[in-house]
């Protein structure tokens, strides 16, 4: 009975081995938590409040994808401030106000620009023959 | 009657096909139970079927609060971490470990604490470090740590990192785990006082 609720309970938990640590100056991949650092023998691992646990190299891949995503996320970002300056640039056009619409165009060229500097430094990473693998091969 | 009566595997890129191989050298009387993890996609249901076409061992998907009994083989269904507490199946769906759910380290943490010096865990081919701290954990309950050799791996990371960061006992290619399991079980054979 009462093993019957433990485990019921258990199940509904987070977590199943509760680590304990120190506070780390680095936040969770995955919930932006701050992560806790876990001196286990020689080995250091990151546990987070929510319960996200990284071994070292599962943590240097969570933030290789977290870089990546934000990366994209201000691409994506630079794109659209683009776009949407080009169509206020061509409204304003419309109303003869040539100046000033000369001034939105050339706002909009640069996000463009910027845009396109982000996807360059993307593509040059990703590029690299799996590059996660490779420098975890060179560490050894 | 050996005291080892927990085998606990986590594989993960070609552990499927290397799982095939080790569970079709293990028999159908083992003194053991076998809990296996291997790192899947959430889809992928199958994995019980596919082992127990392989080996003569009785071979099931875990389901929460399953008794745990020797001769039998537990295999972590998608998406849940399986960890052991008071001989029975505890299935979560807590955070993912590593990356992972379900992850090896939760299973090998939760059977070195239930099980102590009953254990041995096996960590297969697979990428990145899942599994090391569990094996760690094995080790300094009293158990017994195997992990396939990296040179005969088709992934290496996974078995070379857990032997960076853990004394092993041994340290053997895929085709000579199962006699070994079976010697252990058995009590023919302790790991030595030196090791590699």
């Amino acid at each position: 009975m009462e093993r019957r609720a433990r485990l019921k309970r258990r199940s509904g938990e987070s977590t199943k081995v509760k680590h304990q640590g120190e506070p780390s100056v680095f936040t969770c991949p995955d919930c932006q938590g701050t992560l806790f650092s876990l001196r286990d023998g020689g080995m250091i691992r990151f546990q987070c409040r929510i319960g996200h646990l990284y071994s070292p190299e599962s943590m240097l891949e969570a933030q290789d994808d977290n870089v990546e995503r934000l990366m994209w996320s201000a691409t994506r970002a630079l794109e659209e401030q683009a776009e949407y300056i080009s169509q206020m640039a061509d409204q304003i056009a419309k109303a003869s106000d040539q100046p000033t619409a000369d001034g939105y165009a050339a706002k909009s060229r640069s996000a463009m620009e910027k845009a396109r500097k982000l996807r360059l430094l993307l593509d040059t990473d990703l590029t690299l023959p799996n590059g996660r693998i490779a420098r975890s091969a060179q560490s050894r | 009657m050996s005291a080892h009566r927990m085998i606990v595997i986590g594989a993960s890129a070609g552990g499927i096909e290397a799982l095939q191989q080790l569970v079709s050298g293990l028999p159908r009387d083992l003194g053991a139970a076998v809990l296996v993890v291997v790192h899947t996609s959430a889809q992928n249901g199958y994995l019980a079927d596919v082992l127990a076409r392989q080996t003569p061992l009785n071979t099931v998907k875990a389901r929460h609060d399953m008794p745990i009994s020797s001769g039998r083989m537990y295999i972590a269904p998608p998406d849940h971490h399986l960890t052991v507490e008071d001989s029975r199946v505890v299935l979560t769906r807590g955070p993912k470990v590593n990356r992972h759910r379900p992850a090896i380290d939760p299973l090998f943490e939760s059977a070195a604490q239930a099980y102590r010096r009953g254990v041995i865990g096996v960590v297969l081919t697979g990428y990145l470090d899942d599994g090391s701290a569990g094996l760690a954990a094995v080790k300094s309950s009293g158990g017994i740590a195997v992990v396939q050799d990296p040179a005969d791996a088709v992934v290496p990371n996974m078995p070379r990192n857990a032997l960076m960061h853990v004394n092993v006992d041994f340290c053997l290619p895929l085709s000579q785990i199962a006699p070994l399991l079976i010697e252990l079980v058995e009590g023919k054979k302790v790991p030595g006082k030196k090791r590699k």
